[in-house]
C-alpha cells in the first residue's frame, strides 16, 4: 500500500484493509500531531487529540468526498475537536497554560523551542491553528481555510496577523 | 515579506519532534480501532439476532427454544425478552428511515 495514491488508500480503508488504515496513520500522523501542537497544548494532550482525530476520521471515510486533499481533511476533524474542547471550559485552561510550557521531553533543541512555543504563545488560538496550517505546514490558504471551516480572507488575515507576531517574538529570525 | 523570509520562517517553525511517524502511535491508534469494531459488530450481531429472534418468537415460540436449546418453561420471560430486543432491533432500522 506504500505506493497507493491517498484516493486510492481510501478505497482500501473502506473495504476495511488495516494496511491501509496503518499507511494512512503513518503517512498523515506527523502534519496532524504537529498542527494540534502547534495549536496548543502538550505534547501529551495534542497526541490525545491527535489519536480522537483519526478515530473519529476511520468511523467517517464515507463523508471524505475527495474534494480537499485527505490531510487538510483531517486537520479540519482535528480543528473541530480542539474546539469542543475549548467548549469545554476546563480542558481549554489546562491546554493554554499547558501552550505557554516548553515540552522538554521532545525538544531536541530546547532554546529554540523555548522560542518558538513562546512566540505561539502570544497568538490567539485561531491564529495558532491558521499559522500551524499555512507556516508550519505546508497547505494552500484554500485547503487551510477548507479545513478550519472559515472564508479565505479570514484566513489570509489570521496567517498575516500570525505571520507579523511571530517574527516581532523571534527576535533573532532577522 | 518575501518568499525568502517566508521559507526561513516556514523551516524555524517546523516541529523536528514530529516530522517521523511514530510506531507506536500508529499502532495505539489500530489497537483501539480494533477495539471499537469488535465492540461494534457484538452490537450488530446481538440486534440481528434480537430482531431475528424477536418476531419469531412471537409467531414461533416452539422454533425460538429449539433453537436456543431450550426444551420448555422459561416461556413467558424469553418471549419478553425476545419482543423487547426485536422491538429495539425493529426501532434502530425503521427510525432513521422515518425522520429522512
Amino acid at each position: 500500500v506504500i505506493g497507493l495514491t491517498d484516493s486510492e488508500l481510501i478505497v482500501r480503508a473502506r473495504e476495511g484493509s488495516p494496511m491501509a488504515l496503518a499507511e494512512i496513520l503513518r503517512r498523515h500522523q506527523p502534519a496532524v500531531r504537529g498542527f494540534l501542537r502547534r495549536v496548543g497544548g502538550g505534547a501529551g494532550e495534542a497526541d490525545d487529540l491527535a489519536q480522537e482525530t483519526f478515530l473519529a476520521a476511520f468511523a467517517r471515510l464515507d463523508e471524505f468526498r475527495g474534494e480537499a486533499s485527505l490531510r487538510s481533511w483531517l486537520c479540519g476533524i482535528a480543528w473541530r475537536k480542539v474546539q469542543a474542547g475549548r467548549r469545554g471550559g476546563a480542558r481549554r485552561s489546562a491546554r493554554e497554560a499547558a501552550s505557554a510550557r516548553p515540552d522538554a521531553a521532545t525538544t531536541p533543541s530546547p532554546e529554540q523551542r523555548l522560542d518558538i512555543e513562546a512566540a505561539f504563545a502570544r497568538l490567539t488560538v485561531e491564529q495558532r491553528a491558521a499559522a500551524a496550517l499555512c507556516l508550519a505546514s505546508d497547505l494552500s490558504h484554500g485547503e487551510a481555510a477548507a479545513a478550519l471551516g472559515i472564508p479565505l480572507g479570514t484566513l489570509k488575515s489570521r496567517v498575516a496577523g500570525a505571520r507579523r507576531i511571530l517574527i516581532e517574538a523571534l527576535e533573532d529570525y532577522r | 515579506m518575501s518568499d525568502i523570509d517566508n521559507l526561513a520562517l516556514r523551516a524555524r517553525l517546523a516541529d523536528p519532534a514530529v516530522g517521523r511517524p511514530d510506531p507506536a502511535f500508529t499502532a495505539t491508534v489500530l489497537r483501539r480501532w480494533g477495539l471499537r469494531q469488535r465492540r461494534r459488530r457484538r452490537l450488530a450481531r446481538l440486534l440481528v439476532g434480537a430482531g431475528i429472534l424477536g418476531p419469531l418468537a412471537v409467531l414461533a415460540p416452539q422454533a425460538v427454544r429449539s433453537i436456543l436449546g431450550l426444551a420448555a418453561g422459561p416461556g413467558p420471560a424469553l418471549l419478553a425478552a425476545c419482543l423487547a430486543g426485536g422491538l429495539v432491533a425493529l426501532s434502530l432500522v425503521l427510525l432513521p428511515r422515518a425522520s429522512r
